[in-house]
């Protein structure tokens, strides 16, 4: 969790300096970790596409292999595209895919 | 005259590290990354990062590693030479005793989809759950407080839930548990066991 921290004495006053640098260092850091953690494993999880369930669907959410897929476009793992879609429509859920 | 006297003076043994306690379960889309080091204890930083916790067990969470091994042997030594490891089962099993649908199908195989229905005119709201022995695999980690009072994160990038569910329906004798039980099929180098020791320095 991060939180904003008043400035410190001898800093420069708020305004002057990047938002980051106002931040907790510490949790700072952690939230940069967590962001380049999230970026690697994008990166090794390959490219997403968008889905999302048709307009007209009384559906509203659906979920297969631990991915949920709304009304409104939802990043999904580009492997799981295919096997997320066929799934779908045997459950009577029809999803359509946009550009990423 | 008498010679040095024999001593019986055994290594002593730390208490603190003798450790025990519940583990937290989740999992997640095989590929999720887990928290940073800081945010390993935390868990909105895991359900953030789309991981899912399976919630209260009827009796925690184990970990079983089962390797069976072949023995290398020669005639002449009745010992074996060598042992070689045949096969490595490592899996995490637990009772899920929260009967939710992302639980039931979890349990069955992760292999289903759930398809929810908002509530409108003659509609009653509702979730179904289509079932399908399509297995999907995912990733499961295992927090838990080690001997320093930090997490301790078993993470196993692959797993796949294929094991025998059997669920009793009882009046009051015990609440309904569905046992699941995932079976690693990563490469056992992939797996990884993180202690947090100590805090940052700054």
């Amino acid at each position: 969790m991060t939180t904003a921290q008043p400035p410190a004495a001898g800093k420069p006053p708020a305004g002057t300096e990047p938002a980051g640098d106002r931040q907790d260092p510490s949790g700072r850091a952690a939230q940069l970790e967590d962001e380049l953690a999230v970026l690697r494993a994008e990166a090794v999880a390959g490219a997403k596409v968008l889905m999302q369930i048709a307009e007209g669907s009384p559906h509203v959410a659906i979920t297969f292999g631990g991915v949920t897929v709304g009304t409104s476009p939802t990043p999904v793992p580009a492997h799981m595209a295919p096997a997320l879609a066929e799934a779908a429509a045997g459950a009577g859920v029809t999803l359509i895919q946009t550009e990423a | 005259m008498a010679g040095a006297p024999l001593l019986y003076t055994p290594p002593g043994y730390t208490t603190t590290n003798v450790t025990y306690g519940i583990g937290i379960a989740f999992t997640a889309v095989t590929g999720t990354s887990v928290p940073s080091d800081q945010n390993l204890g935390v868990g909105t930083a895991w359900t953030g990062l789309g991981w899912a916790y399976v919630g209260a067990t009827l009796d925690g969470v184990t970990v079983t590693f089962a390797p069976t091994t072949q023995n290398i042997v020669i005639e002449e030594q009745p010992t074996p030479v060598g042992v070689a490891v045949s096969t490595a089962d490592l899996t995490v099993t637990m009772n899920l005793s929260e009967e939710t649908l992302s639980n039931v199908n979890l349990s069955w195989g992760n292999g289903g989809t759930i398809a929810v229905t908002a509530p409108g005119a003659s509609q009653p709201g509702k979730s179904v759950l289509t079932l399908s022995t399509n297995f999907q695999s995912m990733s499961v980690a295992l927090v838990g407080k080690n001997a320093y009072g930090y997490a301790g994160v078993l993470y196993i990038p692959t797993v796949i839930s294929a094991g025998q569910v059997q669920t009793a329906y009882r009046r009051a004798a015990q609440q309904r548990v569905y046992p699941l039980t995932l079976s690693a099929i990563c490469p056992f180098q992939s797996i990884t066991w993180s202690e947090l020791t100590a805090i940052a320095t700054s």
